[in-house]
């Protein structure tokens, strides 16, 4: 938006008018006015056509600086056809026209593609569910008779049932609004209930656990602090050292008047210190990940997804080779 | 005798479902068609209902605002839908409890029979266990021989209580280990052998320090 531009584009008119005042004072010169005569004329339109000229570049200056400050006020840009109703030429509020019709039509497209994802969502949210169905009838059947077989079965719906969480939660962290529910949670019924879940993976791996009593309370989602804990106890068994017994310790510590921290310690195989600063990153597997084909490198990331939605706090801490720890920050729930 | 209707309407699932919970001493009616509900409940016979949510035509909170009209009968909903509002509403249409699929057989069983401890509170007094002269009470966690009684911890309580189950079986470690598992109780193998030895303790008391023999290398059994 130079000056130069403007009057570049204001060329021709102004070359035709002086034309116009050429030939004008060529005809009035025929009629026999003299040249001295014509001077006041000739300034006068030409002082016109510098003045107007001026005026009207003032004035357009003025009328973009404010769009350009109101698009740098905005927080969603593409809302600004909605918001700028100042078209008053012609020109302007053709523009004006052609630009809020632009916007229409993204936003129908963008509507669309959203209707689209959340049925998508909701599709897969109902066939994971369907899925449980035939994985609670084998685990009925399997769970009856205690062999080999049966428990070599259970363990591997156990890993069915888990990688169907992480769908679920993976479809649910995709899209912007949360199911999250806070509530009063018993921390240590989630453990157990967690430990009972990974049941054939802990007794198959001869997993040795340490479970405090009464664990204070907290105000948390129920499922998604189950989620988070199924994760880390998973990873914990899936990295464990070769050649010990595998440990998972869980501990607890208040820390302030109400916060909780919960601490989840393994002996396994640790994480290097160069990986450390990412293992929560989308798709990262690092070290340990390469040596284990399975690992996705969703897990950790859809729990600190989780916890960042529901304001929790998740960090860890490592050694290769000797353990890994993660802690778990919660609102401890204060009885009044 | 204790009956539950199962309203679930997977078939393979129904059958499975009502296989295991006859196997463990209950007895069940499993309607085909969702309609018959209600009379089912009406006629009396039944004293804990297990309702799925998702039932075609009606679903399963509909069933239960339709019994709560008329009954104050147990009712323990079955749901895959794992999203709180779904558990929420099932509570709000008089649903006693619920358990999400995939469920386990053993917490699924401790739930039905925390219910129905709830709601028939004289039906049968506290279960216990006898077997040759001694005589365990699991809730209380006493084993009584004669006169004599010792208190029992929690883990050694359900260790005798398989032990009583099988007599003259051998039980594997992994089963004691399963067995503890399956009530919240997370022993691993070497805790396991020290609660053997405690319980071995105890039953010296009794004079029968020798009840439970050692099997190296496959488990335990008296």
């Amino acid at each position: 938006m130079s000056g130069r531009m403007y009057w570049r584009q204001q060329a021709v008119p102004v070359l035709v008018q002086v034309l116009c005042l050429c030939a004008a004072s060529l005809y009035l010169r025929a009629l026999g006015l003299t040249w001295l005569q014509l001077i006041p004329l000739a300034g006068a339109y030409m002082g016109g056509i510098v003045l107007w000229n001026l005026l009207h570049f003032l004035r357009k200056r003025k009328y973009f600086h404010k769009m350009a400050v109101l698009m740098e006020s905005l927080d969603k840009k593409y809302l600004f056809p909605m918001v700028w109703k100042d078209a008053d030429t012609w020109e302007e509020a053709g523009y004006y026209c052609l630009m809020k019709e632009c916007t229409k039509s993204m936003l129908e497209e963008t509507e669309e593609a959203q209707r689209l994802q959340k049925e998508y969502r909701e599709r897969l949210e109902t066939f994971v569910h369907d899925m449980k169905q035939p994985i609670s009838v084998v685990s009925l059947i399997a769970g009856r008779e205690k062999t080999q077989d049966n428990r070599a079965i259970l363990l591997e719906l156990e890993k069915m049932n888990h990688l169907s969480e992480q769908i679920l939660y993976f479809g649910r962290s995709e899209s912007s609004h949360s199911d999250f529910r806070i509530q009063k949670v018993d921390t240590g019924a989630v453990i157990r209930e967690c430990l009972s879940m990974n049941k054939q993976l802990l007794i198959q791996n001869r997993v040795s656990l340490d479970i405090p009593e009464d664990i204070p309370k907290v105000y948390a989602d129920e499922k998604a602090l189950l989620f988070v804990l199924n994760q880390i106890v998973y990873n914990a068994v899936t990295y464990k050292k070769a050649g010990e017994v595998p440990k998972i310790a869980f501990s607890f510590l208040a820390a302030g008047d109400n916060k909780l921290l919960l601490h989840i310690r393994d002996n396994g195989c640790g994480i290097s210190s160069e990986d450390l600063p990412r293992v929560f990153e989308k798709g990262f597997t690092g070290k340990n990940g390469r040596e284990n084909r399975r690992s996705t490198g969703m897990g950790l990331y859809l729990c600190k997804k989780i916890c960042d939605g529901l304001g929790i706090g998740l960090s860890v801490c490592s050694e290769e080779g000797v353990y890994t720890r993660f802690t778990i920050c919660l609102s401890i729930l204060t009885e009044k | 005798m204790m009956r539950l209707l199962i309203a679930e309407d997977d078939e393979v699932l129904r059958r499975e479902l009502s296989r295991d919970l006859e196997s463990h001493g209950y007895e069940t009616a499993v309607p085909e068609r969702f309609e018959d509900v209600e009379d089912i409940v009406k006629e009396g016979k039944v004293h804990l209902v297990l309702l799925d949510v998702t039932l075609p035509g009606r679903d399963g909170y509909e069933i239960c605002r339709s019994i709560r009209r008329f009954s104050r009968i147990p009712i323990l909903f079955l749901t895959s839908r794992d999203t709180d509002m779904d558990e929420l509403y099932g509570m709000t249409m008089g649903g006693d409890d619920f358990v999400r699929k995939p469920y386990k057989m053993p917490i699924l069983l401790a739930r039905i029979e925390a219910l129905i401890r709830r709601s028939y509170p004289d039906a049968g007094t506290e279960r216990e266990i006898l077997w040759q002269d001694f005589r365990l009470l699991p809730a209380k966690g006493k084993l009584c021989r004669g006169e004599r009684e010792v208190i029992l911890t929690r883990q050694e309580t359900l260790l005798l209580s398989c032990l009583f189950a099988r007599p003259g079986e051998v039980i594997r470690r992994v089963d004691f280990i399963e067995e503890l598992w399956d009530n919240q109780v997370f022993i691993d193998d070497n805790t396991l052998s020290v609660h053997m030895t405690r319980l071995r303790g105890k039953l010296k008391e009794l004079d029968a320090g020798d009840l439970i023999v050692t099997r190296y290398g496959q488990g335990y059994l008296i």
